[in-house]
């Protein structure tokens, strides 16, 4: 029988992540740059895919190894960096999230556009054609909800087990099971239809 | 042949190696033979590709050496100040609906409401061409620097400053938590800079002489955000957080605690 193909850290990685959290405790900024070369690239991944706003997720990304870094001794020695470093990232994101809810900002570029877009009324070419700014990926990923989103990148992009998403969310493996298997559904249903509907 | 007895998420654990021996061989063994189990796996491999593929790893050398740069340049870092776009700090967005609604018989004697107006018409200058608005003076609001005030670190409802930025020269952000789980955001600006906002259901109210708009909440008598102008800066209260499923709506009364003991500070604060 072949073993079941696994998403989360192989025991090496686990190893070299005790051997660095401890050391980071002692605040030593070299060790803890090793975790910055090691996770920054996928934290920044999974942050444009959470957000669909790259400015947004590098801003994001900095926040959350700066936050780690400043809240190193935090972490409980048998829990991994990683899934630590992405509550930390998830918590921005969220609460980031809730800001723009309450402030529907708009920028000044967004302004001047729908005041010209006014004035030009007459003057618009009829084959203007609105392409889509965002990939197919990330139209399908917009329209799932925050929760499923959230469950999906974890388990699918960024590669944690449900255990450690369920350790990370601070819900049951159950739950956290049940949100992916839901939201690959939901995630394959959207990105078919919508595929399909362009190639019409 | 048999139907499906596995449920997505136990063949979702088996795939994560989160089953214990027995179900796990029986899993195995299942998923070789079952056609449900095998599309379900292949839509779980698809999807992985999908974000995989289209999201490749960032380029991010730059970043990263910056990051690494402030972390051993800090040994005890400060919390960082966001990076922003400029032009989308100049938060110009004083919905037209505000303006529209506004009652245009009152808003001759309100301050707040020449605030808002005169917001439009820079919003209108600046597209006219002009580069910076002009002057300090719009409708006979005086325009103070408006980081001269920041509202003090403890407020009503054991709220306590948690964070501050001041993410633009003329900006302060607070941040406040308190033990309950209330999480209020204070923003204060020039006045003549406008207000993010696009709330329709808005009402005016009072603390004292000062005109506050109450943005309001779904839940009757909830508060989503007040905004108001006192000596020449513009504040927005934003609730982010209230408990008791609120939603994230205050109470008006707690909410004008806090207003009130804000602009008493404040007052204080100019008078000296
Ligand atoms: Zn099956």
């Amino acid at each position: 029988m072949n073993p079941p193909p696994r998403h989360g850290l192989d025991h090496d990685a686990i190893h070299s992540e005790r051997r660095l959290s401890t050391a980071s405790r002692s605040r030593d900024a070299d060790t803890f740059n090793e975790f910055v070369d090691q996770y920054y690239a996928p934290l920044r991944r999974y942050l444009l895919r959470l957000t669909g706003d790259p400015e947004l997720a590098a801003d994001l990304t900095q926040e959350a190894f700066l936050k780690a870094y400043s809240r190193i001794e935090q972490l409980a020695d048998d829990e991994a960096f990683r899934p630590w470093l992405y509550r930390i990232a998830l918590n921005l994101a969220r609460m980031e999230f809730r800001r723009r809810q309450r402030r529907r900002v708009l920028s000044l570029e967004w302004l001047i556009e729908s005041v010209r877009g006014i004035s030009h009324w007459l003057a618009r070419p009829d084959d203007m054609v609105t392409v889509p700014t965002r990939d197919l990926v990330q139209q399908v990923l917009d329209e799932l909800s925050p929760t499923l989103r959230e469950a999906l990148l974890l388990h699918r992009l960024a590669g944690f087990t449900s255990e450690e998403i369920a350790r990370l969310l601070n819900i049951s493996p159950e739950a956290a099971r049940k949100r992916v298997t839901r939201a690959v559904q939901r995630f394959q249903a959207l990105y078919h239809e919508r595929a399909g509907a362009r190639e019409e | 042949m048999r139907e499906c007895d596995v449920a997505a998420e136990e063949l979702l654990a088996y795939l994560d190696g989160c089953l214990d021996g027995e179900r796990e061989a029986y899993v195995a063994h299942h998923v070789k033979v079952c056609p449900v189990c095998q599309i379900r796996q292949a839509e779980l491999e698809e999807t992985k590709q999908l974000l995989k593929v289209s999201t490749p790893l960032p380029n991010d050398e730059i970043e990263r050496s910056q990051l690494k740069a402030e972390i051993l340049r800090n040994p005890h870092p400060p919390l960082p100040r966001r990076r922003r776009r400029p032009l989308l700090m100049v938060v110009l967005a004083v919905l037209l609906s505000l303006i529209l609604l506004w009652p245009a018989d009152s808003s001759a004697n309100l301050q707040l409401g020449r605030v808002v107006r005169g917001v439009v018409a820079q919003v209108e200058k600046s597209l006219l061409g002009r580069r910076e608005p002009p002057g300090d003076r719009i409708s006979g609001v005086l325009f103070r620097d408006s980081q001269a005030f920041v509202p003090p670190a403890e407020l009503p409802l054991g709220l306590r400053l948690s964070d501050r930025a001041t993410p633009g020269l003329r900006r302060v952000e607070s941040h406040y938590r308190s033990e309950s789980g209330v999480e209020i955001l204070v923003v204060q600006g020039p006045a003549d800079q406008g207000l993010a906002l696009g709330w329709r259901d808005v009402e005016l109210v009072y603390v004292g002489d000062t005109e506050v708009l109450w943005l309001k909440d779904p839940r009757r008598g909830n508060v989503a955000g007040m905004v108001w102008e006192r000596h020449g800066i513009l504040f927005e209260l934003l609730v982010l957080n209230a408990p008791q499923g609120n939603e994230g709506g205050l109470p008006l009364e707690e909410t004008l605690l806090i207003v009130r003991h804000i602009i008493a500070a404040h007052d204080a604060a100019s008078s000296e």
